[in-house]
């Protein structure tokens, strides 16, 4: 493990050259205090990809994945009913960095990026005057984002820095324009939705790949006999990731607003070793009918993936375990916000594995948010629906700032009886198949508004275009409602078509 | 119709081989230019109603640019991997067939590529047991295409034909890397 070691001695050292870029004059400048004699707290995002409040014990899963979470809920906010305002990153990201909503921001597609005018509507933008900002994906969804919002972030880190392997060449190559390259070479080089358009060096580029892929699951295998965490040819270790925020963060001028977007638990679901097997417990959730979207999968082998992704969680869980405990060491917690979030959520039922799915089921929007203040001792619960577009307003307020008129979003509350956030109306949507610059025709859109949640599949006709259920007598959404409950469900389809057609106004001819 | 012993004869007399003119090199690029370019345009429209849905008209084009840019560099990339061996090596290996053996070479290089590319996912979980049959039998085309072109003048006539005749596509393939090439510089320009 010689070379494991040295290399973790790398990242630690190699972290601290984006600070020789500004130089201690720049420092001073700017009136970054090293010593925390700021009068703003910093503020810590960890937001781990795909993580389902479904699944976590936090939140009265049975299994018991998250016993770190919970540990460090002891002295936070904890959210119940937090809402990612879409099934997948691209969008649900956008909303948490904008404050908007997927149907403002236009993120709503596989890799896009968010409309040219939300370039500085976004939280790195509103804070980066009093504070240093420093942001960090492992996932290249959030990286193209981060890169729109580049000129607000004093520090930029690349995926490569906590990754294994580097397969990316254009940001290096074509820094001015990096989004465009680098669809280019993912089609070029990894194909799109089929085969790369290069013919014969794509094979050398998948030939390089493949060797650099087998040393590391030679120097990694023991640990992680499932494979490496991986997405679009890039492996990480969540350890890596970890071990620079404990090492560097310290050292981060404050006051400070960072960024982690770190992949786990996003499949495919490779815990390391020691959480392999940890849930062989026979549980089996309810089962459900198929969805008219079902992939066909069977109950048997979605009970095997949820159960795969579950240890997978424990092991992000024990992950942050380590975090937590350095941050307790060290007091960071004493001058820190810490805001762990997720993206979106994961479902395993109705035939449907993964994200990738017009459904908006629970499993599939509810996300944890857990806000650490700074000082706090006593665990703080909030029963009130919020939405991740609220982050934004939530921590503007926390640095005494007003959120901009363009935000979608409330303030968070941070007392119990805070709660009274009145009937609010919550939405997530689902348009991968809907043109970016076009009204929303197609795909799917909720409406959750206190007990009672509005499903509508905008390419479906009749009743069986929406589903309503209600998610304090069925938070597991078998009952559907919508042909029962006639008034509400008039007033609910009416409330969301009287927004569908605000929100389409601006591309309205 | 001459024996191999004839044919080989002839092959080493060096009198006969003749230098490699900018017209055969044409062709040749023009062998390399066609599957390159075609994959990859092929590749690129597959992907163009994924990308209508979310690029805006210039981030298309950009996109579409930044493929083609590479395509061009690809191809210019393999036919110096055909013209510097041939530069090289003794002439009389090629004789007069320099550009019906290069372009059946690749052509066929490129069949065994499209191959690769549709079983990648099948080759990549190969060990050297499954491999080594299908090495053996990529070498043996290599040669078969060698013995073919070299001992049929009548194969080498077409080839040279079709390329004589395809070489107006290479001219197009340029003429829209060019204008790739230029998009990506002024994507690249700074503001």
């Amino acid at each position: 493990m010689a070379s494991h070691v040295s290399r973790r001695d790398f990242l630690k050292l190699s972290a601290l050259l984006p600070f020789l870029r500004f130089g201690l004059s720049d420092l001073a400048a700017n009136d970054f205090s090293v010593s925390g004699g700021s009068d703003f707290p910093n503020i810590l995002f960890i937001v781990f990809d795909t993580l389902s409040a479904r699944n976590m014990s936090l939140y009265g899963y049975p299994r018991e994945t998250t016993p770190n979470i919970t540990r460090f809920a002891g002295r936070s906010v904890v959210y119940h009913t937090h809402y990612a305002s879409a099934n997948f990153t691209s969008p649900g990201t956008a909303s948490l960095l904008t404050g908007s909503y997927p149907w403002s921001h236009r993120a709503f597609h596989m890799h896009s990026t968010v409309l040219d005018r939300f370039r500085d509507k976004n939280i790195f933008h509103l804070l980066n005057e009093p504070i240093h900002t420093i942001a960090y994906s492992h996932n290249l969804l959030v990286t193209s984002l981060l890169e729109q919002f580049k000129g607000d972030l004093d520090i930029f880190m690349p995926t490569r820095d906590l990754a294994l392997n580097d397969p990316e060449y254009s940001d290096r190559i074509f820094p001015r324009d990096y989004n465009a390259s680098f669809w280019g070479e993912g089609l070029t080089l990894r194909g799109g939705g089929s085969r790369p358009s290069s013919l014969f060096l794509s094979l050398v580029y998948k030939a390089l790949l493949y060797v650099r892929k087998r040393a590391l699951a030679e120097q990694y295998g023991q640990s992680f006999p499932k494979g490496l965490p991986n997405l679009n040819d890039i492996y990480y270790i969540l350890e890596d990731a970890i071990d620079w925020i404990i090492t560097n963060l310290a050292s981060l001028p404050d006051p400070y607003l960072a960024y982690f977007h770190l992949l786990p638990p996003h499949e495919p679901y490779t815990p390391r070793r020691d959480f392999i097997g940890l849930f062989d417990d026979g549980y089996v959730p309810t089962p459900k009918p198929p969805h008219f979207a079902s992939e066909g999968y069977s109950d048997e082998f979605l009970n095997q993936e949820r159960r795969d992704y579950d240890a997978y969680i424990a092991y992000v869980d024990s992950e942050f375990g380590r975090l937590l405990e350095s941050m307790e060491r060290s007091g960071m917690l004493e001058n820190t916000y810490v805001i762990l979030t997720s993206d979106h959520g994961e479902l395993f039922e109705r035939g449907i594995r993964g994200h990738v799915t017009p459904a908006l089921y629970q499993p599939l929007i509810r996300i944890p948010l857990i806000i650490s203040i700074p000082g706090q001792e006593e665990r703080r619960d909030i029963y009130a629906n919020t939405s991740c577009v609220d982050v934004l307003p939530g921590v503007l307020s926390l640095l005494g700032k007003q959120a901009p008129d363009w935000c979608e979003g409330q303030l968070l509350p941070l007392q119990p009886n805070q709660q009274n956030l009145g009937q609010r109306s919550i939405y997530a949507v689902e348009a991968k198949t809907n043109p970016k610059h076009s009204p929303l025709r197609k795909g799917t859109l909720a409406l959750i508004k206190g007990d009672f949640k509005l499903i509508h599949y905008l390419d479906r006709q009749g009743e069986a275009a929406y589903e309503l259920y209600d998610l304090s007598k069925d938070p597991e959404e078998m009952e559907d409602l919508y042909a029962w409950q006639t008034s509400l469900a008039a007033d609910l389809t009416q409330e969301l078509a009287g927004k569908l057609n605000q929100v389409n106004q601006p591309y309205l001819r | 119709m001459a024996t191999f012993s004839e044919r080989w004869a002839s092959l080493r007399n060096p009198s006969e081989a003749t230098a490699i003119t900018f017209q055969s090199a044409v062709l040749v690029f023009t062998a390399v230019a066609l599957p390159v370019h075609i994959w990859s345009i092929l590749h690129v429209l597959e992907e163009l109603p994924a990308w209508l849905l979310r690029l805006s008209v210039w981030e298309l084009l950009g996109v579409i640019a930044y493929t083609q840019a590479f395509a061009l560099f690809e191809s210019l990339g393999i036919f110096l991997i055909v013209l510097i061996p041939a530069l090289i090596l003794p002439k009389w290996l090629f004789a007069n067939h320099f550009v019906a053996l290069a372009g059946l070479l690749v052509f066929t290089n490129s069949l065994w590529a499209i191959l690769l590319q549709q079983n990648y996912a099948t080759v990549s979980d190969w060990g050297a047991r499954q491999f080594l049959p299908w090495l053996a039998l990529y070498a043996l085309s290599m040669l078969a295409v060698y013995v073919s072109v070299l001992f049929s003048q009548k194969l080498s006539q077409w080839i040279r034909s079709f390329l004589d005749r395809t070489a107006v596509l290479a001219g197009l393939y340029i003429t829209i890397d060019v204008i790739s090439v230029l998009i990506v510089l002024i994507r690249n320009l700074p503001l």
